[in-house]
């Protein structure tokens, strides 16, 4: 089945052809999640928020793009919304206790990605850290090329971008982790 | 020296998530995403229902203040004088202009 194909059967309530997406694009939208969010709970939570809001939006879906591009935006910006509104958690959390505070300030626990080679484990570990604090577009596009392993010209497409500017973005992003990593090893060393 | 190892410790962070497999998501994701979407059009309907009594409430609300505003009796000026006069037992021979 081509997309406009699956999409008039998920407009007409097609319960089978939406299971069939679930399944298709399941593990796509949990690992693009998974490498923005960095917690496992949160991104299976916000992996069925994903399909919940495909099923509510599919009739707006213009079809101006592919049905996976449509899919990757909805798993980003749902992703994006959850890590914006833990940051005004953290930014507010003085106001619950001193102690409270000192744990949410703390930031990010080590997350361990499980798809990670086991011998990289705790230097991917640090890298998750530093890709955390890098902003927004340049988080997306190194989340989406390093770990969703997509070419430049699907990023650009999902990201509505030139293809320049993706390899700005994916540029900036790797000089930034190197600064980031460099302090970090200059305090470990 | 240090710096050298800074960099080679650098490098080898950045080459980290080379080979990373992606995981698999949830085998119930697809139970829990439909048994969410049981309860999503109810949820729908429950925020339609508090809509449209605000709305009723509201309205009401105007209703009443439009027809309490109609049947309220005008008090003139003169009557509001006459009132005063009378309370503050202020009544004399004198024909006070106002």
């Amino acid at each position: 089945m081509n997309d406009s194909e699956i999409i008039e059967k998920l407009r007409s309530g097609d319960e089978q052809s939406y299971k069939l997406l679930v399944e298709d694009f399941g593990n796509i939208v949990f690992n693009t999640v998974l490498g923005l969010i960095q917690n496992h709970q949160d991104a299976e939570d916000i992996t069925q928020d994903v399909f919940i809001e495909v099923f509510k939006s599919v009739n707006k879906f213009r079809g101006d793009s592919s049905l996976s591009t449509w899919i990757y935006r909805i798993a980003i910006n749902k992703s994006l919304e959850t890590i914006r509104k833990n940051k005004r958690k953290k930014r507010f959390a003085f106001l619950h206790s001193f102690s409270d505070y000192k744990k949410e300030a703390e930031g990010v626990t080590d997350f361990v990605h499980p798809g990670v080679l086991l011998e990289n484990k705790e230097r991917a570990s640090v890298l998750f850290k530093a890709i955390s604090k890098l902003p927004e577009n340049q988080k997306i596009t190194y989340n989406l090329s390093k770990v969703d392993g997509l070419s430049n010209k699907e990023i650009a497409e999902i990201m509505k971008m030139s293809l320049q500017s993706v390899e700005s973005l994916l540029h900036r992003a790797k000089a930034n982790l190197k600064k980031s990593l460099a302090n970090y090893y200059t305090e470990k060393l | 020296m240090k710096n050298f190892n800074i960099e080679e410790e650098v490098e080898k962070t950045l080459g980290s998530l080379d080979g990373v497999k992606r995981v698999e998501a949830n085998p119930y994701l697809y139970g829990r995403i439909s048994s969410r979407m049981q309860t999503y059009p109810a949820a729908k309907k429950h925020v339609l229902g508090f809509v449209i009594v605000a709305i009723l409430i509201l309205l009401i609300n105007i209703v009443t203040l439009i027809s309490y505003n109609k049947d309220k009796p005008v008090i003139t000026r003169d009557q509001k004088v006459k009132a005063f006069i009378y309370d503050y037992n202020l009544e004399s021979d004198y024909n006070i202009n106002y």
